[in-house]
């Protein structure tokens, strides 16, 4: 379903193994609003940030994370993790205080 | 200066409200005092238990002036045992929790982002582990005030 609200662009994933440790950094697109930003109008800019973001290899979860407000717009996460092996697919997936979801999955080589 | 008003608390907070209890629901003005923000970053840290300082096992990799303060980039890593999981405050935010990270078995205690500061400040990395909170802190310059 289309939800024209939510930010247009796909998760970034690099990816990296090396032997037993996969090095992760994703570039989420989301304009992470803190609520307190006033607009030309003079009226603050509601609140709208990724709460979320979940990382898993099939059923394991690898990384969880809650931002909150105090994360920087297009929020980047980096996080490492052992024992995956090449042909594995990581998942990342968010959500925001508004209930949008997104997800992106990259192959581990 | 920061052009922040309107505290939206609940709002923001939904997804950390366990972590985040911190201050009084009837404050409504703009940027916390320091006395204020100082208090929210005790109180915050007090309901998440009683935090040793240990500067040498949590690495938390901070610029010590950061030009923008919307875009204030970090790293952390713990060498405790058992880090279950790494809590980033802010003392100078209008709520002081950034973000957390949880740790699963498997995955190394290291987490890096980005973060927004009010103003200059002081960025604290809490770590829970098996044995109990444990804390580093930086102090960090800022510019521009990020919010």
């Amino acid at each position: 379903m289309l939800n024209v609200n939510a930010p247009a662009d796909p998760i970034r994933i690099r990816v990296r193994r090396n032997g037993d440790l996969t090095e992760v950094r994703a570039l989420i697109s989301h304009p992470m609003e803190t609520g307190l930003r006033i607009d030309a109008s003079g009226r603050a800019v509601a609140a709208h940030y990724v709460s979320e973001v979940v990382a898993s290899v099939g059923s394991r979860i690898v990384f969880t994370t809650q931002l909150s407000i105090a994360v920087s717009r297009d929020p980047i996460i980096g996080f490492r993790f052992r024992g995956a092996s090449a042909g594995q697919v990581l998942r990342i997936a968010w959500t925001d205080n508004r209930g949008h979801t997104r997800a992106g999955e990259v192959a581990i080589v | 200066m920061p052009a922040c008003l309107h505290l939206r608390r609940r709002r923001a907070l939904q997804g950390l409200l366990a972590l985040a209890s911190a201050g009084s629901s009837a404050r409504s003005a703009a940027a916390p005092s320091p006395e204020a923000a100082a208090d929210a970053l005790r109180h915050t840290i007090d309901t998440m238990g009683k935090p040793v300082r240990a500067d040498a096992a949590i690495v938390l990799d901070v610029p010590s002036v950061a030009e923008d303060g919307a875009l204030v980039p970090l790293s952390v890593a713990s060498s405790l045992p058992g880090t279950r999981e790494i809590v980033i405050l802010v003392d100078v935010n209008p709520h002081p929790v950034a973000a957390r990270f949880v740790i699963p078995e498997g995955t190394d205690a290291f987490a890096a982002t980005r973060i927004r500061m009010a103003r200059s400040g002081t960025v604290l990395a809490a770590v829970r582990t098996n044995a109990g909170l444990f804390f580093t802190s930086r102090s960090a310059q800022v510019g521009v005030g990020g919010c």
